[in-house]
């Protein structure tokens, strides 16, 4: 019996329509005018206006895990901070949380409950930051939701939290271009836009090449990329070399027309602070990749963040 | 004036619907309904397509960058190399890297058969199934849980694996969708890799990963830790890029094996860019030799030799 090979032009997944816009997997590519309705109901309606005294809202994606989402939210978050800004950081990776480690706050702080909703926990550095993460809540628990319940996390988060009047919100949000990152894009129409995190093998691009035209798709700004771990500056000699070859970052901004933020290369003293909870760029800010940050800070508020 | 009080817990909870294979505590439930979801439908379809694989192997780590994808390509390489036959299952749907990693064409494409779909054999042997071989390049994907669940049942029940080895499935980061859904699915886990990088933040994720194995009843092969320690190229100074030694420390807490290390290099970086996994390409380094030990490890878990 000879074997016909025939192409497989698509996976039989598709769903139809069934008018819960909230909960649509292809809301940014619908064409029905119906679904900015959506943004007048309910919990979205009430997320708008939680969030209306926050001035700039961006999320740090990366599609690919493990490329530094979490320590460049962080550490961006703390320069905001130091630079005397008021900020927030949410932790929209519910499966792998790490803010509040980060932070030295993990096992620590708990979020409480307020007459206006959830309070969020505080650094401990006398930064003034609020930190919102799941942690916060199950601290040990193996954390297993599918879609639905992620999108309830979201709402809960975004349209439930005292927030008050804010500089930046800062949303972490994990690998992947599904359930969480879509959930997020979605829920604060406002956005600022993304950052857009990556290390420098051609391999990593594929992923963050995807979170980039995702942002783009759910019409958010592409705010710039940042090429993390790229290369390794020895705690001994004080020379630089490269464990993966880099470009790959730059190469991608270039590809995408948008704006390159800078490299950032590792140092132990990075490793040493984020192992410790405390942002490096606090502990060390005379630390050659503390000033890239600083800087990347100051580029963001100055050149590309509208102006209010 | 205002009275706070600690939150407890999120008010996400679902109740039950008997509709297992959507559940997320699907692993938990005692219901004898769940005996009845585990004989008939799509996981009867599913045990009878893999009924000829021998070993299944799942490769976790709960967090990103890890090296999951890394480490499924080169024990697939290494096990083929050996003369096995071997199928990478990539359950990366979001940015999936596996057809890069082991050096496929760009446009190289899953074809269907007339018994399914057609697994995309490699250079190096192995055979591949991805999402990465029907959607393109700048094609993104934004699948919930049903639709991400529909492809794992499509790419378990309605591929053509014939005889095979091994499958080895390659599992993105997280602890929830297709983490769960591929332990809930594949029928007869063999084992687990689990794979992380050395330092103490990346643990908690590693260690919820080994949770879950245990939840669903797969035993943990043991603990692989990336990005470990190397030399200063200048001045041959010990370097940690990340930290280190909390892979072992894990394995201990945890009382799984610890069974290799594989230290940061450029040569694992740019073999995954040019899609020739290491052991192939670089036998004799340091990072082929660990990684060596971690198929041993398998080969003895599964085979008893």
């Amino acid at each position: 019996m000879g074997q016909e090979a025939r192409e497989v032009l698509s996976i039989n997944v598709e769903l139809r329509c069934d008018r819960k816009c909230e909960n649509c997997e292809r809301f940014f590519d619908c064409q029905d005018e119906r679904k900015w309705r959506v943004y007048r109901r309910r919990r979205m309606a009430q997320a708008v206006k939680k969030m209306g005294k926050i001035k700039h809202k961006i999320t740090i994606s990366g599609g690919k895990g493990g490329v530094g989402k979490s320590t460049v939210s962080v550490v961006l978050a703390a320069a905001f901070a130091m630079m005397g800004r008021k900020v927030t950081v949410l932790d929209q990776d519910f499966d792998g949380s790490t803010i509040p480690r980060m932070f030295g706050i993990q096992g620590k702080a708990k979020l409480k409950y307020g007459p206006q909703g959830i309070i969020p926990a505080t650094d401990t550095l006398g930064l003034g930051m609020q930190i919102i993460s799941m942690s916060l809540v199950y601290p040990d628990d193996v954390v297993t939701m599918f879609h639905e319940m992620r999108r309830g996390t979201t709402e809960e988060f975004l349209a439930n939290v005292d927030y008050g009047e804010r500089d930046y919100l800062i949303v972490d949000l994990p690998p992947g271009t599904s359930s969480d990152a879509c959930n997020l894009l979605q829920y604060i129409p406002d956005l600022d836009g993304t950052v857009t995190v990556t290390v420098p093998p051609a391999v990593s691009q594929l992923a963050a090449r995807k979170a980039t035209l995702l942002s783009a798709k759910a019409g958010s700004k592409v705010l710039g990329i940042i090429e993390n771990m790229s290369g390794y500056i020895c705690g001994t000699c004080g020379k630089e070399f490269d464990f993966m070859k880099r470009g790959g970052g730059e190469a991608l901004a270039k590809e995408l027309g948008v704006p390159f933020l800078g490299r950032l290369p590792l140092h132990p003293e990075v490793a040493r602070a984020c192992d410790e909870g405390v942002p490096f760029v606090y502990k060390y800010p005379e630390n050659p990749v503390s000033k890239k940050i600083i800087e990347i800070a100051r580029k963001l508020e100055e050149e590309i963040l509208p102006r209010i | 004036m205002s009275h706070e009080t600690e939150l407890k817990k999120l008010n996400i909870t679902e109740g039950c619907n008997r509709k297992c294979e959507d559940c997320e505590r699907y692993f938990e439930c005692t219901f004898p309904f769940r005996e009845v979801f585990l004989q008939k439908g799509i996981l009867r379809l599913i045990r009878e397509n893999l009924q000829n694989v021998k070993y299944k192997i799942v490769v976790l780590g709960g967090k990103g960058g890890v090296g999951k994808s890394m480490l499924a390509v080169n024990v697939a390489a290494a096990l083929a190399k050996k003369g096995k036959k071997v199928v990478v299952l990539d359950q990366v749907y979001d940015c999936p890297a596996v057809p890069m990693m082991l050096g496929v064409p760009e446009d190289a494409r899953l074809m269907i058969g007339e018994k399914g779909l057609i697994p995309h054999s490699t250079k190096w042997g192995v055979q591949v199934v991805s999402t990465g071989l029907v959607l393109g390049k700048d094609e993104v994907i934004i699948w919930f849980h049903e639709m991400k669940r529909n492809a794992t049942e499509e790419l378990l029940a309605a591929v053509d694996y014939g005889e095979m080895d091994y499958l080895i499935a390659d599992i993105p980061a997280g602890t929830s969708s297709e983490t769960v859904n591929i332990l809930k699915y594949l029928p007869d886990v063999t084992g687990a890799l689990l794979i992380t990088v050395p330092s103490g933040v990346s643990q908690n994720v590693a260690r919820k990963c080994i949770y879950i194995t245990r939840k669903a009843g797969v035993p943990v092969i043991g603990v692989v830790e990336n990005m470990s320690d190397t030399n200063c190229p200048f001045c041959q100074a010990p370097v940690s890029i990340i930290s280190s030694g909390a892979g072992e420390k894990l394995s201990a807490e945890e009382r799984v094996p610890f069974l290799a290390k594989i230290p940061i290099s450029i040569r694992v970086s740019t073999s995954l860019d040019d899609g020739e996994p290491f052991v192939v390409r670089y036998p004799e380094s340091e990072e082929a030799k660990s990684m060596l030990k971690v198929v041993e490890a398998v080969s003895k878990h599964c085979e008893g030799i």
